[in-house]
């Protein structure tokens, strides 16, 4: 667009005194002709020139908009993501919290009959002891749950972390009639994090697994867990599922926070465990499996690195 | 679910699936001498057998499988009427107003204060205490309706529409005597005082022909 209308101009002031636009063409285009067609040229050049500058300068103006967007789109996801999070501790707090206040009124009650029943006081003002404890339980796996993955580090035993979350998903496991294949050698060198934040990770993978298998009736459902050196330092953890897999278009997409293909999800999940992947100075990376659906890779470096 | 025949005493149901919160509401409830079981899920209330009593439901609206709002919805589709006081960690609005839509007594949200549970309980009691006369009055209704004969049935119908005897005489292609012996009939074997009073029980039986 600036393009043209620089070259109008250009060749408006050119057109004016040039006496050779009023005479007649002839084959030669003559001194005059030359010169002016030497001048047109250059003038188009300078204008190109110009045109190509603005429009980088335009190209490099929208990249900064685009950066700032996303900026702000990351920031108003981790506020949505600090509202899903505040609303879901709020509802593991006054669940004690409830049975607390209940627990008192029925302690009060009791002690209030006719004759008061010391017995059903007694065992209501026990309960209320146990869920403040309970309560205050909750508040420490949060607390727990946001440390950094380098507090509290521990060398953890990779396939014992998969055994235990495979003994935690079996009832899952079972009742969609997945078979679970293991390939898990000795041997691996131990890496260096938290065992709890491992196994959270990893039962997320495997829950989603299972959910990704749902639907499937045309093939078996199976589900693959392996452990294998990776790299020279470190342990890669692969779990390969027969569901549906993934547009590879949105492989990356899966991570991001509220991404998600689930009715009930949150789309929290993953992206929470690739940050407790990462604090652990490793990676979670997914990719199209060789059981039909998704493979999801976790590589964890050992302490040597770390 | 099957209605039990035995115990007379208003029972209150707890539906939560927190075991804690159950245990408390339990004391509670039994503090002020209310019957009361407690169920971890909806399927396990629904699997319980319900007493011949004025009972109600205290239902957490976040339970495993299936929303309280919706089993709320699945209750009302089977024709359990039993009214229903929601607890819930965070109610917003939308969903208290969908609940009391549907008939809920009371929206409650955790911690709750005894007094409010307790007060809201009466009111459901209360309220099914109600709706279990009705619902004796009609079945009684209901009997006496289908201890008339066919003809009687077909007057009484006639008869609370408005329609005067040579007019039902004419429609049932009948003597105006025999309407008046039909007649008679009716208001004897319903127990019916005035055509007002028959009138009113033909609405309660959904029989009246409309006009």
């Amino acid at each position: 667009m600036f393009r043209a209308r620089a070259l109008n101009a250009v060749l408006l002031v050119l057109a004016g005194p040039a006496p050779a636009a009023a005479a007649p063409f002839d084959t030669s285009l003559g001194r005059s002709g030359s010169i002016l067609l030497v001048a047109l040229l250059l003038v188009l050049q300078t204008a190109a020139i110009v045109a190509l500058l603005v429009q980088n300068t335009r190209t490099r103006r929208a990249e900064r908009a685009a950066r700032a967007q996303l900026t702000q789109i990351a920031r108003l996801n981790r506020l949505a993501a600090a509202g899903e999070l505040s609303a879901s501790i709020s509802h593991e707090i006054k669940q004690p919290l409830a049975a607390i206040a209940a627990n008192a009124s029925a302690a009060l009650r009791w002690l209030g009959r006719a004759t008061p029943d010391m017995g059903e006081a007694r065992a209501a003002l026990e309960r209320i002891i146990g869920e403040a404890h309970r309560a205050s339980d909750v508040i420490g796996d949060i607390r727990a749950m946001f440390k950094k993955a380098g507090d509290g580090k521990a060398p953890v035993d990779v396939n014992a972390v998969i055994r235990e979350v495979l003994v935690l998903a079996r009832a899952d496991l079972e009742t969609s009639r997945i078979a679970v294949e293991t390939d898990l050698p000795e041997g691996l060198p131990a890496v260096v994090g938290s065992p709890a934040q491992l196994q959270q990770v990893l039962l997320n993978v495997v829950t989603n697994a299972v959910e990704a298998m749902d639907q499937v009736a045309e093939r078996a459902r199976r589900l693959r867990v392996t452990s294998r050196p990776h790299e020279t330092d470190g342990v890669m953890i692969t779990v390969e599922d027969s569901g549906e897999g993934i547009d590879p278009r949105n492989a990356k997409q899966i991570f991001e926070p509220f991404y998600t293909t689930k009715q009930q999800g949150m789309g929290l999940g993953l992206s929470i465990c690739r940050s407790i992947v990462e604090a652990h100075g490793g990676r979670l990376t997914a990719a199209p499996g060789a059981l039909h659906g998704l493979a999801l890779r976790i590589s964890l470096p050992t302490g040597e690195r770390a | 679910m099957n209605r039990k025949a035995a115990p007379v005493d208003p029972t209150v149901f707890v539906v939560d699936d927190d075991a804690s919160v159950r245990d408390a509401l339990k004391s509670l409830l039994r503090s002020v001498d209310l019957e009361v079981e407690t169920f971890g899920s909806a399927a396990e209330f629904l699997r319980a057998q319900l007493p011949d009593a004025p009972s109600c439901l205290v239902l957490d609206v976040r339970l495993p499988g299936v929303s309280g709002l919706d089993f709320q919805g699945e209750l009302a589709k089977s024709g359990i009427n039993i009214p229903i006081i929601f607890v819930t960690g965070h109610g917003d609005i939308p969903m208290t107003v969908k609940a009391m839509k549907a008939g809920a007594v009371e929206f409650l949200t955790k911690p709750f204060r005894d007094q409010d549970m307790l007060d809201a309980i009466q009111v459901a009691l209360d309220r099914d205490r109600t709706r279990r006369e009705q619902d004796g009055k009609i079945t009684q209704l209901k009997e006496l309706f289908h201890s008339l004969t066919s003809r009687e049935q077909e007057v009484i119908g006639f008869v609370t529409s408005g329609l005067m005897n040579k007019q039902i005489a004419a429609e049932m292609g009948v003597s105006v005597i025999t309407v008046k012996v039909h007649r008679g009939n009716v208001m004897r074997k319903m127990g019916a005082k005035s055509l007002t009073d028959l009138v009113r029980m033909a609405d309660a039986l959904g029989i009246r022909r409309k006009t």
